[in-house]
């Protein structure tokens, strides 16, 4: 696979194709397999430097931990030394596996999605390229310990539509009626939050 | 080039090729001079009104009631329907009653906007993000309106139809509509009352909450004079998106806040940089309606992307700003 290619895919990755281009690159991925090596990789690549990496060690933990806590037969020294390590090193691959499993399957449902009939596009919808990272919009919701999150937000759009010199109630409105809704739809936002990894 | 010009058949086909052209450029023009009628319309007339506002199906109703004069503007929008729930904006100063057990009262105070007049130069020349033209004429709330069409060239900016009063441009109905010219939202007066007497008494709260306040830290907008250099972040916007300003703030909680204010010269975001703690917060697109939130947290600062814009915007914006923060990181 050339660089051009590469960087056709680099490009598809931060959504910086035209529909055009994306579709025709999509396309060549579903049938070349080597390009399709090199996506997931640059998906693998890309999900550690993405935070997944904090998933990813959770799991070889946990994995490694349920290797090292499993019922044994009697085994030699050189098993024993061994045994750690190779737990660590499947554990790690299971973990890898997963991330290109999951990424593998995403772009099969892509391809399928992309080569279905042209339907037409919505702005507020993520493209079919950031569907394996993006999660669809949600409205805006707070639970009970989210309240101080829930007055930053409205604070800022407030001060946003100010700064904008926002054209009288065309933008105001909007904001009284979908406060309204987020009281109607609260607890259904989970935290996001993720602790860094030392 | 005036001697070729001066020939009758070269003069002919000049014009047959350029004819068109400058027919665009006359109805982009026109639409300029509705556009500032609008604007003006909206901001300087006094108004009572019935609004509908129609979304996904649901309709919502409000009342609008707007004065200006010489102390500034000031105007009431509150529900009809639903739970109580109104914004006041009274010269600088925006108040919002959020709705629930424990109210809360949003507060924001901006010494005037800090977006520019709208540089026409961009907004009718060939790197407009839009492509804005003249419609026909229609009935609303009994008066007759002109259409103004504004169609976005790219899926990172909302476009709207606007119907605008005949005599003085002031909006009646609007429709913000997506690139592939799907209707999103529609606004509508019913009934609206232009130039009516407004009294004091119908500009006044009628809801309280607790306090949160945002206070701007700038004594003055900088409009025009944003040094990049001392910009807290950097990143890649969309195409035709520039920085026009930059300011600071300061929450209830006394903490500071950095504002910077991106405008194609219709669609605007902001970014809003603050310090947070060392967790990583995953990015998360919200939306209220047509304004989308995006959130993220990493490299120890909060960055919050919000605009009337769609929610690829939002993202595009974020990730940017997630990687820049990584990449400062490892420097």
């Amino acid at each position: 696979m050339n660089e051009s290619s590469r960087e056709n895919l680099s490009c598809l990755m931060d959504g910086e194709l035209d529909r055009k281009g994306r579709k025709f690159l999509l396309r060549r991925l579903a049938a070349d397999a080597d390009m399709k090596g090199c996506w997931n990789r640059m998906h693998t690549v890309r999900a550690c430097l993405h935070q997944e990496r904090l998933a990813t060690a959770d799991l070889v933990s946990r994995v490694a931990d349920a290797l090292e806590g499993e019922a044994s037969p009697r085994r030699s020294l050189a098993n024993r030394l061994v045994r750690p390590v190779a737990g660590g090193a499947i554990a790690a691959s299971v973990a890898v596996m997963a991330i290109v499993g999951i990424n593998a399957s995403m772009l099969e449902q892509q391809t399928a999605s992309s080569s279905s009939a042209e339907e037409p596009g919505f702005v507020s919808r993520s493209t079919s390229l950031d569907e394996p990272f993006t999660q669809s919009a949600v409205p805006v919701s707070y639970s009970e310990d989210r309240r101080a999150q829930r007055q930053r937000i409205g604070g800022y759009v407030l001060r946003h539509n100010q700064a904008a010199g926002s054209t009288g109630f065309v933008s105001w409105v909007p904001i009284v009626t979908e406060m309204n809704e987020q009281d109607e739809r609260l607890q259904s936002a989970g935290s996001e939050t993720t602790p860094r990894q030392p | 080039m005036t001697r070729l010009l001066a020939h009758p058949l070269l003069m002919a086909a000049a014009l047959v090729l350029f004819a068109p052209l400058s027919r665009s450029a006359q109805a982009e023009d026109s639409v300029q001079v509705w556009l500032d009628r609008m604007s003006r319309a909206v901001e300087t007339l006094d108004y009572r009104g019935t609004l509908v506002q129609v979304r996904e199906g649901q309709l919502n109703t409000f009342g609008i009631i707007h004065r200006a004069d010489d102390s500034g503007v000031r105007e009431r929008i509150y529900a009809v329907d639903g739970s109580p729930r109104e914004i006041l904006r009274d010269g600088d100063s925006v108040r919002c009653v959020l709705p629930g057990d424990e109210p809360v009262m949003l507060e924001s105070q901006l010494p005037g906007r800090l977006l520019p007049a709208l540089p026409v130069n961009r907004l009718l020349g060939p790197e407009s993000g839009y492509v804005m033209s003249l419609g026909g004429r229609e009935r609303v709330a009994d008066m007759m309106a002109r259409i103004v069409h504004i169609q976005p060239r790219d899926a990172y900016r909302y476009g709207s139809r606007l119907w605008l009063e005949e005599r003085t441009g002031m909006l009646l109905r609007y429709a913000l509509i997506d690139h592939d010219g799907r209707q999103l939202q529609q606004l509508s007066f019913t009934s609206l009352e232009l130039g009516a007497m407004i009294s004091d008494a119908e500009l006044r709260p009628q809801l309280v909450g607790k306090a949160f306040e945002l206070a701007d830290l700038d004594a003055r907008p900088r409009a025009g004079r944003v040094s990049h250099r001392s910009l807290p972040v950097h990143p890649r916007v969309p195409r035709g998106f520039r920085l026009v300003n930059a300011g600071q703030g300061q929450g209830s909680e006394g903490a500071r806040f950095d504002h910077l204010l991106f405008s194609d010269g219709l669609s605007s975001f902001s970014i809003y940089v603050e310090p947070a703690d060392s967790r990583v917060v995953a990015g998360r697109v919200e939306a209220m309606g047509p304004v989308h939130v995006y959130s993220t947290q990493d490299g120890g600062q909060l960055f919050t992307v919000v605009g009337e814009v769609p929610a690829a915007t939002v993202e595009y914006v974020g990730r940017q700003l997630e990687q820049s923060g990584r990449a400062s990181e490892r420097n």
